[in-house]
């Protein structure tokens, strides 16, 4: 379980800023590297079967190049199972009560950090491609923005259908605080509304739990492939257009649908 | 051969500074409680188990030589 208390998840992240999604890519796209492995025990194998069929006949010089070139051999695989597992495992998606926050970390030296306010989300849609994604459960969430930031995609997330609705349910509540604390600044009793906005934002609990693969659920969410040859199914949803998407009861409705842990989650 | 053992020792320092890149990079980015400790250990273990047996076998190997 992270610990998000001790440390900032990311650098522009406030006090009390409750943390409700941390997303991984989906283990698939880590697999090539697991299979690399398994690759390189092949020359291994090969090298030590020549060392024991050749064993009293093979030179002192022999034997140390075949050792030099194994251990070469194999820390540049380390090398690259260390390169692979810090592309995937530091790119990083967050959603928070506030923003969405998109960490993507190309090789060791390239990462980039880019940020959308939640009430800039315009659209949601999530994106299922292929044999795999079907089977596996993960896809692509494209969140679109308003005005001319360029849009942000999830790639690969696990469950891409209930991220996506939980995003915008997010979204939707997020509009509301604000519209409820606006409102209560207009009124007399608006400075305890604005009061008790903060208050239940910073005393809600921090959930984690859908990181990469913590869940077999799958999504809640009908699917839109109907039959057909299942390489050929493509899947397309989409969550919402525009900010005044629903009213507060459909809302409420749609998170009784999305099961009871997880819409605890997003009160 | 000692131009090939000077080539793996170069080789060697190399792959340390680029060790010590990734897992800085895992431990200025992870965070506690995820696998980041786990594999900076694993990785550190396996790379000396990998350049130590090799070293083990090449000294006793060169001396017998000489």
């Amino acid at each position: 379980m992270i610990d998000t208390t001790s440390k900032k998840l990311f650098p522009s992240q406030t006090q009390g800023e409750r943390v409700f999604l941390l997303l991984r890519k989906h283990w698939f796209n880590y697999i090539v590297f697991a299979f690399l492995d398994l690759l390189a025990l092949i020359p291994t194998i090969g090298v030590v079967y020549y060392w024991t069929q050749n064993y009293n006949t093979i030179l002192p010089e022999t034997e140390i190049g075949l050792v030099i070139g194994l251990a070469v051999f194999w820390l540049i695989i380390l090398g690259i199972q260390l390169y692979g597992f810090v592309d995937y495992y530091l790119d990083v998606d967050i959603v928070t009560d506030q923003r969405i926050v998109d960490i993507t970390q190309n090789g060791l030296f390239r990462r980039n950090i880019s940020e959308l306010h939640l009430h800039q989300v315009q659209d949601v849609s999530a994106h299922v491609d292929g044999v795999f994604q079907t089977l596996l459960h993960f896809g692509d969430v494209l969140i679109q923005t308003a005005g001319e930031r360029e849009n942000f995609v999830f790639r690969a997330i696990p469950h891409p259908y209930r991220i996506a609705k939980q995003i915008l349910d997010l979204h939707q509540q997020h509009i509301e605080r604000k519209r409820r604390a606006e409102k209560g600044g207009a009124g007399a009793g608006g400075e305890s509304e604005k009061n008790q906005f903060e208050h239940d934002r910073l005393e809600a609990p921090i959930d984690t739990r859908h990181r990469n693969n913590e869940s077999d659920d799958p999504t809640p969410f009908s699917s839109s492939s109907g039959g057909g040859n299942v390489s050929e199914r493509r899947e397309k949803k989409s969550f919402g257009s525009g900010l005044d998407l629903r009213s507060p009861d459909s809302l409420q409705g749609s998170e009784n649908d999305n099961g009871g842990g997880e819409s605890d989650n997003l009160r | 051969m000692g131009v090939v053992i000077l080539i793996y020792i170069v080789f060697i320092l190399a792959f340390l500074v680029y060790s010590a890149a990734g897992i800085y990079h895992l431990w200025r980015f992870g965070y506690s409680g995820d696998l980041t400790r786990f594999v900076i250990v694993f990785y550190a273990l396996v790379s000396f188990a990998v350049i130590g047996a090799s070293f083990a076998f090449i000294i006793p190997t060169l001396s017998r030589i000489s």
